[in-house]
């Protein structure tokens, strides 16, 4: 079976400044799949070129074993998409916005919508563009879950929530996967609220894919380290040194990636001391891996 | 002359000399006064164009057709001279030998002050926006001067429309189906010789009591006649003999179809005389109805026939032009659906 | 395909049933109008029929225009809610983009028949319940049969107009633009001023357009209501 995203290669350039080069990812099916990047790194424009909104330059896409744009409206129907801003058409009520989805949807299942709709207490008759902001966060989940899909493409879909709203809509989110098995493609840079769910992270920075791999290869490959007597010139370390400092004391502080724990042995044979292996969080790790990345950049 | 002869001509006659009869006597001699004032008149104007086409011989001239156009060397004239080039080749093999009656008339597009105090017989002048008025100026210089050309009876029987070669019977049609007049109704159901009546062909004169019933005649004057005595008695009281002295002191007739249609039947006979037939109408003859036909080449009757049954022709036909639109339109609506769907941004997938 | 069919008829309604309404209002009463203005300035003298068909043909000129807004007013509102959100909405659903725009045209020509079922009633309320001067008659249906195609085609036209990119649209309404000035003001300018004879962008475009096949030609002929 395929993978529910494959990307090769794709690349796009709108004007002068802002370009995807050579971004590929791959989402396998039923991982929860965690899209992570700084504002304005690509990953909206990476989406809507996923969903054939805008045409790409080159490359290769396919979502759910569907060639994008060949086979685009038989991927849509099988794919629920939460854009980064209510797109539903502001005029209509809550019920006609329902209605309007479920003519397009032909495996809209309107019982489980209207269940949501009472879960998240959405009001039928409020016009869309009346709703809050919270309100319009959760419609627009129901939207997508409601239709069944077997992939969901989520873009900031907790951005402005407030936390009960931000819980509501990702505990149905975890709900559907976990009694579907569904893919869930979720971009976002609140790098914490994704650590908990999320199996696979591909990170994208200034249009490029800086890494893509499972969380907790990410997560326990990368460490901070303390040293003393740190060696001036590390010759062919077994890892990756993503940032190296000095704190006070004549203590250095590495961030390392691709660390196991007999590579202590490095820093013996080098004569220098280890005080500290810590553990990073995403969120840390988030940001080492952009900070190395745009210093090998320039 | 012709008032004298006709005041001899009712002095002489044993009239009482009642109140009523001296009015009557009077508002005849007026209308007769205006009938030579307006041939005077007439008379001048013709001198008047002749001296001009006198004085334009020497001027700068180039002939086009029988036309002489002044002063041909500036650029709007150059344009002018082949804009009525274009349109008398429509109308010289009607014309035949009869474009001599018009050889020398001059055409020019300036201004008539530029050229001092020469009257220029014809002024050609499109407007501003080119090409479309070019064409159309050019007709009204020569309709023109082929009118001012005719038969003085047909030209007055023309009512103060212009020979033309497209007339509208569209609009002729429109008058026959709803003029308020016995003779027109009767045309209009195929009479021809109520048609005879109704244009005025045999008798260009006044022919109201032909045209008209009494009852019609009335509210023709009720309608059109400024308030004086005679059309006071004819509209509210109902004098018939007042409403024919009312309508004999007008200048000109009520007829029950215009010069436009009259026009048209002169464009039908033409059409059907062929090459000559425009000086055909010179031929001498007793009345407009026999010149039309002697220009026709063929009986009255049978021209009359024919106008009619152009018009029925150009009856304007509301059905039949919308079902010749829907076709088109549904032809356009595919290709503009075509166009929706080939936007850039639904060209996506 | 029905519910589609269905929904999006639904969302054009929506978009656009206030316009409709108005509309609507106007299609029936400017022939009222317009009829019993005829008829009050004809009189029921012998000239009536005369008189009402010149004070039909002054006004006949409100109706094509009328046609011409109804078409381009539903156009913009088929299309307005779509622009006002990026058009995201219309690509994430699962149906071809050419069947979207098509379902769209669709809706927009169903609608618009609201304003053509107004103005059919319009006229024949205006000509059953009066008497004609003789030699007239009324023709409602043939008078909402045109009106009908000049507001599909004005429709169509703008809608096609209103699916592309704002460029296309401007790219197209300024080549119109240049040209129509072109035609109008630079052309007899530089005719009169270096003598030359050129082609006028303007007149070619406009016969081409209004004279068969042209689209626009069912806007010449007569809007009459009333005719002999």
């Amino acid at each position: 079976m395929s993978e529910a995203i494959e990307v090769r290669g794709l690349s796009y350039r709108a004007g002068r400044s802002f370009e995807l080069r050579d971004v590929s990812l791959t989402v396998p099916r039923g991982s929860i799949y965690g899209f992570l990047g700084p504002n304005g790194a690509g990953k909206t424009t990476t989406i809507r070129v996923l969903l054939g909104m805008t045409r790409r330059d080159g490359g290769d896409v396919r979502l759910l074993g569907h060639s994008i744009p060949g086979e685009l409206p038989g991927a849509l129907a099988r794919i629920g998409y939460v854009p980064e801003r209510p797109h539903v058409y502001p005029s209509l009520t809550v019920a006609d916005a329902l209605r309007c989805h479920a003519a397009f949807h032909h495996r809209w299942d309107g019982v489980w919508a209207e269940q949501l709709r009472r879960q998240f207490e959405l009001p039928l008759d409020r016009r869309v563009g009346r709703l809050s902001k919270g309100e319009s966060g959760k419609l627009l989940m129901l939207l997508a879950l409601a239709q069944r899909p077997e992939l969901l493409i989520l873009d900031e879909p907790t951005d402005g929530l407030d936390p009960m709203v931000r819980r509501d809509v990702l505990t149905a989110l975890l709900d559907y996967v976990s009694e579907t098995g569904a893919t869930v493609f979720i971009s976002s840079h609140l790098v914490h609220e994704l650590e908990r769910m999320c199996s696979w992270v591909g990170v994208l920075d200034h249009g490029r894919m800086v890494a893509e791999l499972p969380i907790d290869v990410l997560k326990s490959g990368i460490k901070k380290i303390r040293l003393t007597d740190t060696p001036v010139n590390g010759h062919h370390p077994p890892f990756e040194v993503l940032s190296r400092g000095r704190d006070a004391f004549e203590t250095e502080t590495w961030v390392v990636r691709g660390w196991s724990d007999p590579m202590v042995q490095y820093f013996d044979t080098a004569g220098a001391t280890v005080r500290e292996v810590v553990d990073l969080d995403l969120e840390e790790v988030f940001v080492e891996l952009l900070r190395s990345g745009r210093e090998v950049t320039s | 002359m012709a008032v004298v002869g006709a005041v001899c001509a009712l002095l002489c006659a044993a009239a009482p000399a009642s109140g009523q009869a001296r009015a009557e006597l009077a508002a005849r001699i007026d209308s007769l006064d205006r009938v030579a004032l307006s041939q005077r008149a007439r008379l001048a104007q013709l001198d008047s164009m002749a001296e001009a086409r006198r004085r334009a011989i020497v001027m700068d001239t180039t002939r086009i057709g029988p036309f002489l156009l002044v002063d041909p060397d500036t650029a709007d004239n150059a344009r002018a001279a082949e804009a009525i080039a274009a349109v008398w080749s429509q109308y010289s093999a009607v014309a035949g030998e009869g474009a001599a009656r018009i050889a020398g008339a001059t055409v020019t597009s300036s201004p008539p002050q530029s050229f001092g105090t020469l009257a220029q017989a014809y002024s050609f002048n499109p407007g501003i926006w080119g090409g479309l008025d070019r064409e159309r100026a050019a007709h009204v210089v020569v309709r023109s001067a082929l009118t001012d050309a005719l038969p003085s009876d047909v030209r007055d029987w023309l009512l103060g429309a212009r020979v033309t070669l497209r007339p509208d019977n569209t609009q002729a049609y429109r008058e026959l189906a709803t003029a308020h007049s016995h003779s027109a109704r009767a045309c209009y159901d195929g009479d021809t010789a109520a048609c005879i009546v109704t244009l005025g062909l045999v008798d260009p004169g006044a022919d109201w009591e032909r045209w008209y019933t009494p009852d019609e005649l009335r509210a023709q004057v009720a309608q059109r006649v400024r308030p004086m005595d005679a059309a006071y008695a004819c509209a509210n009281d109902g004098d018939h003999e007042a409403c024919l002295q009312a309508l004999r002191a007008l200048h000109g007739a009520l007829p029950p179809v215009g010069g436009g249609a009259r026009a048209g039947l002169l464009a039908h006979a033409l059409g059907e005389g062929g090459p000559g037939s425009f000086e055909r109408l010179f031929a001498p003859a007793p009345d407009v109805g026999s010149r039309i036909a002697h220009a026709a080449g063929t009986s009255l009757d049978v021209v009359i026939d024919g106008w009619r049954a152009r018009l029925d022709e150009a009856r304007p036909d509301m059905r039949a032009g919308v079902i010749d639109a829907g076709v088109w339109t549904v032809v356009w609506l595919a290709a503009l659906a075509l166009l929706a769907t080939r936007s850039t941004r639904w060209r996506i997938g | 395909m029905r519910s589609e069919m269905t929904q999006m008829l639904r969302l054009q309604w929506q978009s656009s049933r206030w316009l409709l309404l108005v509309l609507a209002v106007i299609c029936i009463g400017l022939p009222q109008a317009s009829v019993r203005l005829a008829l009050w300035v004809g009189g029921d003298d012998v000239l009536a029929s005369g008189r009402l068909l010149a004070q039909l043909g002054s006004t006949s000129g409100l109706y094509p225009f009328l046609a011409a807004i109804t078409g381009a007013l539903v156009a913009l509102t088929a299309w307005n809610w779509d622009h006002r959100t990026g058009h995201v909405y219309a690509l994430s659903l699962p149906v071809s983009r050419t069947q979207y725009a098509l379902l769209k045209l669709w809706a927009g020509a169903v609608v618009m028949l609201v304003p053509v079922l107004a103005i059919w009633a319009g006229a024949w309320i205006a000509t059953a319940m009066t008497t004609l001067p003789s030699g007239l008659r009324a023709y409602p249906f043939a008078f909402g049969a045109r009106f009908l195609l000049a507001a599909l085609l004005v429709y169509a036209t703008v809608f096609a107009l209103a699916s592309g990119t704002i460029r296309t649209t401007l790219i197209v309404t300024g080549v119109f633009c240049v040209l129509f000035i072109g035609g109008s003001i630079a052309v007899p300018w530089i005719e009169s001023q270096f003598g030359v004879d050129l082609i006028s962008p303007t007149q070619v475009l406009g016969e081409a357009f209004t004279s068969w096949p042209g689209p626009f030609r069912v806007f010449g002929g007569s809007w009459l209501l009333i005719d002999v």
